[in-house]
């Protein structure tokens, strides 16, 4: 037994760490708005299971008279414990500590629990809330954040790892969070940028906010850099723990499975009437995957951004599943280069955690335009391919109306390895639509008609009763059965039930090149 | 050929811009400036006398989509190349956010435009049946 003055050295020490930046800070936080590093571990963790390791570690710096000022855990709170009684690390930067800047201690701290978290396989939540580099400590710093990136990268596919941005994240401390799989912001009080405001004025002459050029509704909507975007401290933290009931811990594990009491049975017949028989007329995509999957288990990851496109999780008979769809509701639904990074990134971040994948699919095509061209739709666009045919988990796909041209063959066709392909009974799949595929198939016989213009709509109305619909794609085996609206839950969840112990692979490589 | 009203510190400008491929003609109230893109980062070369932030530079070639034509929360711009079919609003109606206020076909669909915020409408700078190009302004709501 340590005699009593140890243990007292401890208790202060100890209490010395709890305090973080001190009273006064804390209490500025807290009028703000703002948690502090430790009670945004207290709401991530399940009650009393957090641990936390380093709490006594401090910056090893001399220069500038930083050898005075010690606080016992330095600029961030790390360590591990449960969520849903699962294992999970996390770090949170403490801004209260000089301002949460990232000492070479810290970003030891940041690596040690990566590696324990790649050991134990589980994921890391990083909780990011810094002002910077610590530069006092110059080029030990940077090497500190590189250091960071490098855990980041090795341990991408192997765990997930989610960020939360609290706050400021700016220039090199915003490339872990983007390392990461995914990224929440906090709406109004935090920003990422590799360059501020003040830089860009001096370089650039454009005058622009810190919020419109990084907050969170920013980069959720223009940028697609982050994810989701919460209200407040408090509903990120949530939505980091929403995000992990749908994950498994690591990459050689299966997603957790979730009682959601919604039977596999259950018929769709709502859905019978909810994509238009006009072929013009939008509808909402979100009404057929709710519909389909367990009740309200469909959870939307990149909600505002590219939203000619829908990505998310949900459950279908308690397991999860990752959804993919066209949204005819926004820009026709058409595929341009947000949506590609939007729906490719997603796909692969699924197949890296055995997550199924169930595609609703309704395109006219890709997005014409300079705009388009110029901006890569190409190699954007191949990476929709790419990530559909590497995927080796169960894929199934919903043709529930339009699938054109190009998009017909990356929107998870049979041909890029689905396993399961199904259409509805309206379906229109073909080269390209009815009056397009028409005038140039049949340009000489219009123009040699007594009246051209009832000879094209003749040809056009002939077309599309030949092309415009699923039998074509039936007969020679593209799709495995057209299937009324009604049925679309039962057929999806025998599908996945089906595939449940699928195995595929890919040919032996260091790794392949997906045009980035 | 895009017209728009840019709102710099409370003044209004009229501004019209013409892209000619590689570059734009900006004419602000009247003053004609050329404009073209440099290489890299920097800031387009703006060949006239510079008046006080006078419009915000032509999209990038390189852009993966053109900006909003306007910036702030009442205008609403299409966000797709297209005709416009039918206008549900007139100018003085009184609109609720989110609610829609034309309707836009483009890729074969009748697309809903709808205001992201509610107020009464200011401004139609079109009619039905006209083409708009991305980003052309549409409507303000203020």
């Amino acid at each position: 037994m340590a005699d009593a003055e140890v243990l007292e050295e401890l208790s202060r020490r100890n209490e010395e760490a709890q305090a973080g930046g001190g009273e006064a800070r804390i209490a500025k936080r807290h009028a703000k708005g703002l948690l502090t590093a430790r009670e945004r571990m207290d709401q991530l963790f399940d009650a009393g299971s957090f641990v936390e390791i380093d709490k006594l570690r401090v910056h090893r710096c001399t220069d500038f008279g930083m050898d005075e000022s010690h606080t016992p855990g330095d600029g961030v709170v790390t360590g591990y414990g449960t969520v849903e009684g699962r294992t999970v690390f996390a770090f949170a930067q403490d801004f209260t500590v000089l301002g949460g800047s990232l000492s070479h201690t810290v970003a030891e701290k940041i690596c040690k629990i990566n590696e324990m978290a790649l050991k134990a396989g589980a994921p890391v939540i990083g909780l990011n809330d810094s002002g910077g580099a610590r530069i006092q400590e110059g080029v030990e710093s940077l090497g500190g954040y590189a250091d960071i990136f490098c855990a980041n990268t090795l341990a991408s596919g192997v765990i997930p790892q989610i960020s939360g941005v609290l706050g400021p994240c700016a220039g090199g401390a915003t490339y872990s969070p983007a390392l990461t799989d995914f990224i929440l912001m906090v709406d109004k009080t935090s920003y990422m940028f590799i360059t501020g405001p003040e830089v860009i004025k001096s370089v650039t002459r454009e005058e622009v906010t810190q919020e419109d050029l990084g907050g969170g509704a920013t980069h959720n909507s223009r940028s697609g850099v982050a994810h989701f975007l919460a209200p407040d401290d408090a509903g990120c933290i949530a939505m980091i723990r929403k995000l992990l009931s749908y994950l498994p811990l690591n990459n050689m594990e299966d997603p957790p499975v979730v009682d959601t009491g919604d039977a596999l049975e259950r018929l769709t017949p709502e859905l019978n009437s909810v994509v238009p028989d006009n072929p013009n007329q939008p509808y909402d995509m979100n009404e057929i995957i709710n519909a389909t999957v367990d009740q309200g288990s469909f959870f939307e990851v990149h909600q505002h951004f590219a939203r000619n496109a829908i990505v998310g999780f949900s459950r279908i008979g308690g397991k999860s599943v990752g959804i993919v769809a066209n949204q005819p509701n926004h820009l026709a639904g058409c595929i341009d280069v947000a949506a590609s990074n939007k729906i490719a990134r997603f796909i692969r971040f699924c197949d890296c955690f055995n997550i199924p994948i169930v595609t609703f699919e309704d395109t006219p095509g890709y997005l014409p335009g300079t705009a388009q061209e110029w901006g890569g739709i190409i190699r954007h666009g191949a990476k929709i391919v790419y990530a559909y045919a590497e995927a080796t988990v169960p894929k199934i796909t919903i043709i529930t109306r339009k699938a054109y041209g190009g998009a017909y063959c990356v929107m998870g066709s049979k041909h890029i390895r689905t396993d399961v392909n199904l259409a509805y009974p309206g379906a229109e799949i073909a080269v390209m639509g009815a009056d397009g595929a028409v005038n140039i198939i049949f340009r000489n016989e219009i123009k040699a008609a007594d009246d051209p213009e009832s000879t094209r709509k003749d040809i056009v109305a002939d077309y599309r009763k030949r092309f415009a619909n699923p039998f074509r794609a039936a007969e020679l085996g593209y799709i495995d059965g057209v299937i009324s609206p009604a049925e679309t839950r039962v057929r999806i969840a025998q599908a996945l039930a089906m595939l449940a112990n699928k195995r595929d692979s890919n040919p032996q490589k260091k790794h392949g090149n997906i045009p980035l | 050929m895009a017209k728009y009203k840019v709102k710099v510190d409370g003044k209004e400008y009229d501004v019209t811009v013409t892209d000619s491929g590689m570059g734009a003609k900006v004419s602000v109230d009247g003053a004609t400036f050329d404009i073209e893109p440099v290489a890299g980062a920097a800031p387009p070369a703006i060949s006239a006398p510079s008046i006080a932030a006078p419009a915000a530079p032509p999209a990038s070639a390189a852009a993966p989509r053109s900006a909003p034509a306007v910036g702030g929360g009442g205008s609403i711009a299409a966000p797709i190349p297209g005709v416009v079919t039918q206008l549900l609003v007139r100018v003085g109606d009184t609109v609720e956010a989110n609610q829609i206020v034309l309707k836009l076909e483009a890729m074969k669909m009748e697309n809903d435009i709808a205001t992201p915020v509610g107020g009464t409408v200011t401004e139609i700078p079109i009619s039905e049946g006209a083409e708009v190009r991305d980003g052309q302004l549409l409507m303000v709501v203020a």
